[in-house]
């Protein structure tokens, strides 16, 4: 199980998906050329981890998201990655989800409610 | 300002290129940090805007064979400031075979209300599905959710296989 740390672009986001302490960061904007590519290398990363979660220490999966803009082609990837996630809980570990947007970025709270609704899984909402 | 007056903040016309949408999004952040345009008005206009953008983006990819269409009709964006709110426009050409399909789509949106649109979003986004091309379904919807008008759309006749589509929506600045 590795750390998958991307850097972000003017297209993409940060990603930091941490094996060790199960903490999960989305930071930046999210509109990628190919979202499908973009996303499979996060898909990936959470079913290697699901396939050998019995060797995981920790059961607490932290998910940060820290994005300033997302398309809904994302949006759409962000939910298949949580409802990866939600398999997992379903297998004893815990899930904490912070949406973290810009003080008076109504647009992208919104997005949050509605990802976190569709779902099915509680965010806890930060400014930033 | 009155009502009848209004500010040009973007205009483009032309080819809709994965580069050109990150170069019109710099120039729309330029302009409402210029304007001093509240965080909130201006995320909810770049949303639509790339969401526009990117729905001709990926239409156009099918138009290899086709291009001399798209320079004699190209795309077009407009993204003014009205008195109390911003009015988004952007036109460009569909296949003729399309349109029945994407006029069908636009009524039903246009039928719902917010909390229909909202219920519409989330069947879409929890389909798992995806176009050859990426997408998500969901550009429209996403603009319906954001805009605080209707959506306004026609198409015009440009040929035997072609219409001129074009969208406009409103945002509010309050």
């Amino acid at each position: 199980m590795k750390r998958l740390i991307v850097s972000s672009t003017d297209y993409t986001p940060a990603l930091d998906l941490n094996p060790a302490n199960l903490t999960m960061v989305f930071k930046g904007v999210s509109r990628p050329e190919n979202v499908g590519l973009f996303y499979q290398q996060v898909i990936d990363w959470v079913d290697d981890i699901a396939a050998k979660a019995e060797q995981l220490t920790t059961k607490a999966i932290k998910i940060i998201f820290k994005l300033d803009y997302c398309n809904s082609a994302s949006q759409k990837y962000i939910l298949i990655f949580l409802e990866r996630l939600l398999e997992l809980r379903n297998k004893g570990f815990s899930l904490d989800v912070e949406w973290h947007y810009d003080e008076g970025d109504d647009k992208m709270l919104e997005d949050g409610e509605d990802i976190a609704d569709a779902v099915g899984i509680e965010f806890s909402f930060h400014t930033f | 300002m009155n009502s009848s007056q209004k500010e040009i903040f973007l205009h483009f016309k032309g080819a809709i290129l994965y580069d050109t949408i990150g170069e019109l999004i710099s120039e729309l952040k330029e302009k409402m940090f210029e304007r001093h345009i509240k965080q909130a008005v201006y995320k909810k206009v770049l949303m639509v805007m790339i969401e526009a953008l990117e729905n001709v983006f990926k239409y156009h990819e099918h138009f290899e064979n086709e291009k001399d269409i798209v320079e004699k009709f190209p795309p077009e964006i407009l993204i003014a400031k009205l008195s109390d709110s911003f009015s988004i426009s952007v036109s460009n050409p569909v296949r003729k075979s399309d349109v029945a399909t994407l006029d069908k789509r636009l009524k039903e949106i246009n039928s719902l209300d917010k909390q229909g649109i909202k219920k519409k979003y989330k069947e879409i986004i929890t389909n798992g599905q995806f176009s050859e091309k990426g997408g998500a379904g969901l550009g429209i919807i996403e603009m319906a959710k954001i805009t605080d008008s209707k959506l306004d759309f026609n198409f015009t006749p440009i040929n035997n296989t072609f219409e001129y589509y074009n969208l406009g929506l409103k945002i509010n600045c309050v």
